[in-house]
């Protein structure tokens, strides 16, 4: 067994049993692991935002390569700092429908490519020749497929239509199975996570496993 | 072919041609005062009054938050709806509202909606600009954050509506540790499975887009929701026809209404 001696690993460890501390009860440790968390994050968000966004804007889109326009949605965006100032507050809501606008637009102008691909790509062919597996595969996915359609569709009453009240039965299902089937695959992922940090704690930090 | 018209989209554009004009037809019905479809009953979006009705009784808070989603998601946008109705209920029962999150753009934008909604509840006055609360950009930093407030102010609701990743289940854990009603919705299908688990109410994938329909039972907006379900009765046509020309005709590159989806 060899100790790190690296202050840094030091850090990571106590830190890590400082936020575990939360599983007693909350409480002061827990309280400072949280909030230097929340600050460094949120200093490491800014610096980056800095650097990645703002500074190259300034220093070489608009000073270097004389693009003075970009000034504009600068301006235009800081227009959001009036929301403190209640009495020009209402100038912090261009920004914010602009953002707003973008996004909707965005969502309709290519939210539809998928599902149009996704609608062709399920006209499967139900009898494979020579893979009895992939017909089966082919089978339960069509089946699935069109009994989640039924149950997403919200103004059909499914105890009176049949003809949806049946298939959105499966699909209610099909959804719980799928649901059952991605809870286990995270699951795992999350256990290997917490491996990772006992990896650190037992190697990196106490040197008992390589 | 221009770049305004991009090859292998026609379908693509006269779908949302077709969606354009069917909420058009649907809201004017709705709006001319015609008989328009009743929604289907969403438990998790009935049980919202219940959840801040209960919050007002014990004396604690509601929290709400919309995960790691942006101002362009179309999650979040789902999410706002609920937002408005929950802070309206709040403000009338003056029940204290928690809202945090991840994004500062977002924050704005629930900031405004909140105060929108104290304000036609009648209770400006009421609205606490502090109880919205932009925490961290970063995910685990957020998360922290969320499981402190969870630990120290003991909501009685949690309502998480909108996209969330690895979060989701620390949230809903926490959140069922103090005791809270929890309704959560998403998109994201590798979190679901923990909402499903963790919390009393879930809604699934499409739900949360048909909420703000649900809740307000505006006309307008449940004209919008009858399109969309026309919309998707034609998916489940186009797919019965395509998957019946796929068996009955032949190999797959014969299916003409393949082709034709693929112009």
């Amino acid at each position: 067994m060899h100790i790190s001696s690296d202050y840094g690993v030091w850090l990571g460890a106590i830190l890590t049993f400082f936020i575990l501390s939360y599983l007693y009860k909350e409480n002061p440790f827990f309280r400072f692991a949280e909030h230097l968390f929340v600050g460094v994050a949120t200093g490491f968000g800014m610096t980056g935002d800095w650097d990645q966004y703002l500074k190259p804007a300034i220093t070489k889109d608009i000073i270097k390569d004389g693009k003075f326009w970009e000034i504009l949605p600068i301006l235009f965006g800081l227009l959001i700092y009036f929301q403190f100032f209640p009495k020009l507050s209402w100038l912090a809501r261009f920004p914010m429908s602009w953002w707003v606008g973008y996004g909707s637009g965005y969502v309709l102008a290519f939210s539809p490519a998928p599902f149009i691909t996704q609608i062709n790509n399920s006209f499967q062919r139900f009898a494979v020749d020579g893979s009895p597996g992939q017909t089966i595969n082919n089978i339960i996915f069509w089946v699935m497929l069109m009994g989640t359609l039924c149950y997403f569709v919200f103004t059909v009453n499914r105890e009176k239509n049949k003809v949806f009240g049946y298939p959105a039965w499966i699909g209610r299902w099909a959804i719980m199975i799928g649901l059952g089937a991605a809870f286990g695959g995270t699951v795992m992922a999350r256990i290997s996570l917490f491996i990772g940090r006992l990896q650190f704690l037992l190697g990196n930090w106490l040197g008992a496993v390589k | 072919m221009n770049a305004f018209f991009v090859k292998g989209y026609t379908v693509d554009a006269l779908a949302m041609i077709l969606l354009c004009i069917a909420v058009w037809v649907l809201i004017t019905r709705a709006r001319a005062g015609m008989k328009i479809p009743a929604i289907n009953k969403i438990a998790g979006l009935e049980a919202l009054d219940e959840a801040v009705g209960r919050a007002t009784e014990m004396g604690r808070p509601v929290h709400t938050t919309h995960g790691l989603g942006g101002v362009s998601d179309a999650e979040t946008f789902a999410f706002w709806g609920v937002l408005g109705h929950v802070a309206n209920m709040c403000a009338k029962y003056d029940c204290r509202l928690i809202n945090t999150c991840r994004s500062y753009l977002v924050m704005t934008v629930n900031t405004e909606i909140i105060k929108q909604s104290y304000l036609e509840a009648g209770r400006p006055d009421a609205f606490n600009p502090d109880d919205v609360r932009y925490l961290s950009p970063s995910q685990f930093g957020y998360t922290t954050a969320v499981v402190g407030i969870f630990a120290r102010e003991k909501p009685a609701a949690n309502i998480m509506v909108g996209y969330f990743y690895a979060e989701a289940l620390t949230l809903a854990e926490v959140g069922s540790q103090v005791g809270a009603v929890q309704i959560s919705g998403t998109t994201s299908t590798a979190q679901l499975p923990f909402f499903v688990v963790a919390c009393d109410y879930t809604l699934i994938g499409e739900e949360i887009y048909a909420a703000s329909a649900y809740i307000s039972k505006n006309p307008v907006l449940v004209g919008s929701l009858v399109a969309e379900d026309w919309y998707k009765i034609l998916i489940i046509a186009a797919v019965l026809v395509g998957t019946v020309i796929a068996n009955v005709i032949g190999p797959k590159d014969k299916n003409w209404l393949a082709e034709f989806l693929k112009k």
